[in-house]
């Protein structure tokens, strides 16, 4: 296990990182859609496509090279909800599409996902099936060749902007988890209703609604896979996204140690620098023990998707995702805490850290569901 | 290893660890998919069970309804791999 990196590598890290520190985020209108600029941009720029085959267009890195180099977007983005709306449409829809679609699919939507032209978005989570993610209700029906596809998926990132979907609906009640399958499905399609975006917490700029599907009749080959692999795929993806989206979060914890150590020198209190109370630079402390931890826990768990076995493999992506969307959360609270009353004003660009974290506790699995796998890995 | 030897210990991992001791009527032919004792939750337990127990690797394309929807299927699906081991 080497965890230094080569020239190519940080030089990547070092050009990711100056890319979102100067992206231009004007926020009158929407950032997530192909008519962005922004998004465009991050597309040329390869974030689309970052898990993706080189052979099929994409950066084609492994999930370590991966982490490192979300770790730079989170460090440089001024904007986390545009980092996350863009590494949501990478790892849980455009990377799984790559690797399990037909080559019709392929070569229809793909160059589309990783230049910007389309926005993606992954629909698994139903009202009745959140934490019990393969519990559906949405279900497809063979008809001749078509399936046509009824039900409702809940909070689903992107959905609302989205051009195409990867959907998750049951097409074989009997059998449970296994009788689930994945479908890329335009949102085009007659049958496709996008709702409106929620007003939730954080992740300000990348919207989650519901999608409803009525009776939508698609191609057989938009099937992923065979019948029954949904969980499969869904998995896999989620080795992805459990790593590489939360090196973004490394990345912000850290912007927020920066930011709270030049602010602890700054400041002063009692004619002394803040950071001479030892309540603060003790804090600071714990911040930096904090994130170091987790940053190595992560780049372990990206090493083992590699060189280990899937069983362990799982169970260290799962404690990352844990530790990591923890650590985000009292990393920002320590933040706040240090940068006092202006801690907590929206403009100073520190509270929302709070509101972008909370979230990385809830999605791709809850912390108890990761508890749960952690758990279920050891025989327990 | 015989598939009776292989049956009985699937059948006491899905009673105890799956039913918590409740086994009930549980049979071999019980559809544990269709009855929800197998999902997303507890599949993960079962993989790291047989792999750790019977000292199989279980291919992620083998992960199909008719190698887990009952204890019967489980032990044919074992003894399979052991042969082709
Ligand atoms: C910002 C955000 C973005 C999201 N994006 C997407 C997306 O793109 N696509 C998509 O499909 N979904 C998405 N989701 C949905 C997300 O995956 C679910 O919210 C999550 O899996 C939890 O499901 P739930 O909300 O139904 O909560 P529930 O499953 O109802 O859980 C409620 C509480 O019970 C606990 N709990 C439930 N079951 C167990 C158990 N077996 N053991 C221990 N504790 C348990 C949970 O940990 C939680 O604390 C997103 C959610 C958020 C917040």
């Amino acid at each position: 296990m080497d965890f230094s990196w080569s020239d190519e590598e940080q030089q990547l890290y070092e050009r990711t990182l100056a890319f979102f520190s100067h992206l231009k985020v004007v926020t009158d209108k929407p950032l997530v859609s192909r008519t962005s600029d922004v998004w465009r941009a991050m597309g040329e720029f390869g974030v689309l496509g970052v898990a993706v085959d080189a052979s099929h267009g994409g950066l084609g890195l492994t999930p370590l090279q991966t982490v490192h180099m979300t770790e730079a977007i989170g460090l440089g983005i001024n904007n986390f909800g545009l980092a996350f709306a863009a590494l949501a449409h990478a790892f849980a829809c455009v990377e799984p599409i790559a690797k399990f679609c037909t080559p019709e699919i392929r070569e229809t939507w793909l160059p589309r996902l990783l230049s910007g032209d389309a926005v993606g978005a992954n629909a698994i989570t139903e009202a009745e099936a959140g934490s019990d993610a393969f519990a559906l209700h949405t279900e497809a029906v063979r008809d001749g060749s078509d399936y046509v596809i009824s039900g409702v998926k809940s909070y689903v990132s992107n959905g609302p902007a989205s051009d195409i979907l990867l959907v998750y609906a049951s097409t074989n009640k009997n059998a449970g988890l296994l009788g689930v399958s994945a479908f890329v499905i335009p949102t085009n399609m007659k049958g496709v209703t996008l709702g409106k975006p929620f007003d939730g917490m954080g992740l300000d700029c990348a919207p989650i609604g519901p999608v409803y599907f009525d009776a939508c009749r698609i191609p057989g080959s938009s099937l992923l896979g065979h019948e029954g692999s949904g969980a499969q795929i869904f998995r896999h993806s989620m080795q992805w996204e459990r790593t590489g989206l939360f090196g973004a979060y490394v990345g912000l914890a850290q912007r927020m140690l920066e930011r709270s150590i030049v602010y602890a020198k700054e400041r002063i209190q009692g004619d002394v620098a803040i950071g001479k109370h030892q309540a603060i630079s003790h804090r600071i402390a714990n911040m930096q023990t904090r994130i170091e931890s987790a940053r190595c826990l992560l780049y372990r768990a990206a090493w083992s998707i590699t060189h280990e076995d899937r069983n362990r493999s799982e169970m260290l992506v799962s404690s990352a995702k844990l530790h990591v969307s923890e650590m985000a959360v009292s990393t920002a609270m320590d933040a706040i805490a240090i940068h006092g009353g202006m801690g907590c004003m929206r403009d100073v660009g520190i509270e929302c850290a709070l509101r972008d974290s909370i979230p990385s506790t809830i999605f791709s699995g809850t912390s108890d569901i990761q508890r749960n796998a952690i758990a279920a890995h050891l025989g327990l | 290893m015989e598939k009776s030897k292989v049956k009985a210990a699937i059948y006491t991992y899905v009673a105890q660890e799956l039913l918590h001791g409740n086994a009930g009527d549980l049979r071999e032919d019980t559809p544990l998919l269709d009855l929800g004792v197998i999902d997303s939750m507890s599949i993960q337990k079962v993989i790291v069970f047989f792999e750790s127990t019977f000292h199989v690797k279980i291919p992620d394309q083998e992960v199909r309804p008719e190698n887990f929807s009952s204890i019967e299927k489980m032990a044919s699906f074992i003894m399979s791999l052991n042969a082709n081991a």
